[in-house]
């Protein structure tokens, strides 16, 4: 284990230079073989630690390794003093504080309770077991909740955003709460 | 926002949005990652808080069996469980205890010194529950992992020169760039880790949400039904009363498994009562399952194992995230690599704001607030430390306290440039009085593995935090002194 473990060490070392000497290059064919060795050394690691541990620490890693490279890339940049900035002007406006504490409530609150009902809705529909429904919704759920998130507060058009949230959230209810799953 | 979320290009609207989740948690966040950091340690810090504690990796049967009689003569309360910890966990005590208090057990079997997680209890709550009300703040911290996952994807969004900038780091200057580099460059090669850790996260206060819905929709609001389906139930037993046969259960799974540093502890459910069972909780080599649990009842017959090894693959999936958020597995290196990564999702939360502060075009108390509530934080962290081994004060309301004082202190200095060394070498001075403090508290135990494993690394950071505040200083002072000339 140790001995395998040095060795997926050393190719996830590789690996990151072999990606880094591609994007140095600017060459599709090293950053491919570069990205090949990342692929290779995860293996590696699922060799020397088996399959779960192997892929949670192989697909860390590059996160630390990559480091090296870009320390030999780090660029100094000339010592400048911080612009002195004028002081910030606060304005009381209730209805921006109103605005935006509505925006919060409907991303954290609002959206936890839409993403649970579509999520529990949309599990329950799948062929597997009631544990694989349950593991399945709990884990892609806070993935759901973060692209809603984030889809909401790009959009210039919230309105559509809630009508269609609130009411696929509705839908699911309806189903949940309704009878209609017998 | 309104104005923020107005139309342009996708990442252009995507750093908006960005921006703004940030921007909501940067704070929290920032709590959070850090102290889940520290908190990978959270074992060596139980052991770290009594020294003293003999330690050893092996026991007898015999010797459980003892502690578990005078355990239970000495405290009749009623209990619903009785607990006996082995050095499996990767703390080398043997611990019994029931759900109200716990002891440590000598090499006889005698109970020795109650067992005291004050500090370690302060920093893994901060970490789950921000300090606040459990349910509550279980469900913030979980929204949290939540959100972190919308950052992680409107992050990548927002940057349309991912490739091109994947190993740029430009450092120096403002300060503006090197902080835009270090966020990206950590967040991005971070990706993987951030989004594991940002899911299982969430997971803790997420599952309470969605059993009690499951439970409602389905289950007429039993929630321990749908806990049945999720994992494997009690086994419902009719017989007599009468202490549980520790020793024949024992010998019985030797037999079955490799209990040697494997097994974690053995809970002894509904004692004194027909449905009393005893539960062992073992380790499974490779696996990220917690363990795979071996039940008896009380005159010690198997009755089988709850199957989290082998069994349903949501239920094992499930039984898999404490060890995979916590770092939990292979020992040492990987914690390691738990808080280095850790460290580096803490400098992303840190540098988000710092490049949203520099960026903008006017200055108020946040610009002196934000500095002193990150580099604050370690030392209201070390202080609580010193406060509660010096004169037991509580470690919650002294970190809280100091946070404060801190906040306050930058408000009087008023000068972004002093926060950061002021703050380093307040840190250094703190770690220096708690290394006297602990070496006064504990005597020759202070040299012991138990504690040395938490006061060496910490005697680092200081001195860290000297080298860095001085470097500090030292551009500070550079910077100035052209513009004076």
């Amino acid at each position: 284990m140790i001995l395998g473990s040095i060795l997926a060490l050393i190719g996830s070392a590789v690996a990151a230079g072999g990606v880094y000497m591609g994007w140095r290059n600017s060459s599709v064919v090293y950053a491919w073989l570069g990205w090949l060795a990342v692929a290779g050394s995860v293996y590696c690691w699922y060799l020397a630690l088996g399959v779960e541990y192997g892929l949670t620490i192989g697909l860390s890693l590059p996160a630390l390794t990559v480091w090296a490279a870009i320390a030999v890339e780090a660029n100094p940049q000339r010592q400048t003093s911080e612009r002195v900035k004028p002081a910030h002007q606060w304005q009381f406006a209730p209805g921006q504080i109103a605005r935006q504490t509505g925006h919060i409530l409907y991303v954290l609150p609002g959206q936890m309770v839409i993403c649970a009902l579509i999520m529990i809705a949309v599990v329950y529909q799948m062929p597997v077991s009631e544990p694989k429904q349950m593991a399945t919704g709990v884990l892609v759920m806070p993935v759901l909740w973060g692209l809603l998130a984030y889809w909401y507060v790009m959009s210039s058009r919230k309105w559509l955003h809630i009508v269609l949230s609130v009411g696929a959230a509705a839908l699911a209810g309806l189903w949940l709460f309704g009878g209609a799953h017998g | 926002m309104a104005k923020s979320v107005s139309a342009g290009s996708l990442a252009k609207r995507s750093l908006q949005s960005h921006t703004w989740l940030g921007l909501v948690i940067s704070a929290v966040m920032f709590l959070i990652c850090l102290s889940g950091t520290i908190a990978v340690l959270h074992k060596e810090f139980e052991r770290w808080e009594q020294p003293n504690i003999p330690e050893t990796t092996s026991y007898t049967i015999e010797q459980v069996e003892r502690a578990y009689t005078r355990f239970t003569e000495q405290f009749s309360d009623d209990t619903h469980h009785y607990y006996f910890v082995f050095p499996g966990t990767g703390i080398p005590r043997l611990v019994m205890e029931d759900d109200h208090r716990a002891h440590f057990v000598d090499d006889q079997g005698r109970l020795i010194e109650q067992e005291n997680v004050t500090w370690a209890r302060m920093l893994v709550d901060l970490h789950l529950y921000l300090h606040l009300p459990h349910s509550f703040g279980m469900i913030l911290v979980s929204a949290c992992g939540a959100l972190l996952c919308a950052l992680i994807v409107s992050g990548l969004m927002a940057h349309p020169r991912i490739i091109k900038d994947a190993f740029k780091f430009r450092y120096g200057g403002d300060g503006l760039k090197e902080n835009i580099d270090l966020h990206n460059r950590l967040s991005v090669w971070g990706t993987p880790f951030h989004l594991m850790i940002a899911i299982t996260g969430a997971y803790f206060g997420l599952a309470g949400v969605f059993v009690t819905i499951i439970a409602q929709a389905f289950y007429d609001g039993d929630t321990q039904a749908v806990y049945d389906r999720a994992f494997t139930p009690e086994p419902e037993l009719v017989q007599e009363i009468a202490p549980p046969d520790i020793g024949a259960a024992m010998r019985d799974l030797k037999d079955r498994v490799n209990t040697e540093s494997n097994l974690l502890f053995f809970t002894v459910h509904e004692p004194h009562t027909p449905q009393q069972f005893l539960e062992f909780f073992v380790k499974t080599p490779e696996r990220l399952i917690y363990s795979e649990n071996y039940r008896y009842d009380s005159a010690g017959n198997y009755l089988g194992k709850a199957g989290y090894s082998d069994g349903d693959g949501g239920m094992q999936t499930l039984y898999s995230v404490f060890r995979i958020h916590f770092g939990d597995f292979i020992g040492m290196p990987v914690k390691i690599l738990y808080i280095v990564l850790g460290m580096m999702l803490t400098v992303v939360s840190a540098t988000g704001m710092n490049i949203w502060l520099k960026k903008r075009q006017t200055r108020d108390a946040l610009n002196l607030l934000w500095p002193a509530f990150v580099w604050g934080t370690p030392v209201a962290l070390v202080a609580s430390a010193l406060g509660y081994f010096a004169v037991a004060l509580s470690p919650t309301l002294l970190f809280w306290v100091v946070l404060v004082l801190l906040a306050g202190l930058a408000l009087r200095l008023n000068s972004e440039a002093r926060i950061l060394p002021v703050y380093k070498r307040l840190l250094a001075a703190v770690i220096a009085l708690f290394w006297l403090v602990y070496l006064v508290r504990f005597g020759t135990a202070a040299f012991s593995v138990a504690a040395l494993q938490i006061n060496v690394p910490l005697l680092a950071v200081a001195v860290w935090a000297m080298w860095s505040a001085r470097r500090n200083k030292r551009k500070v002072m550079q910077v100035a002194a052209p513009s004076a000339s």
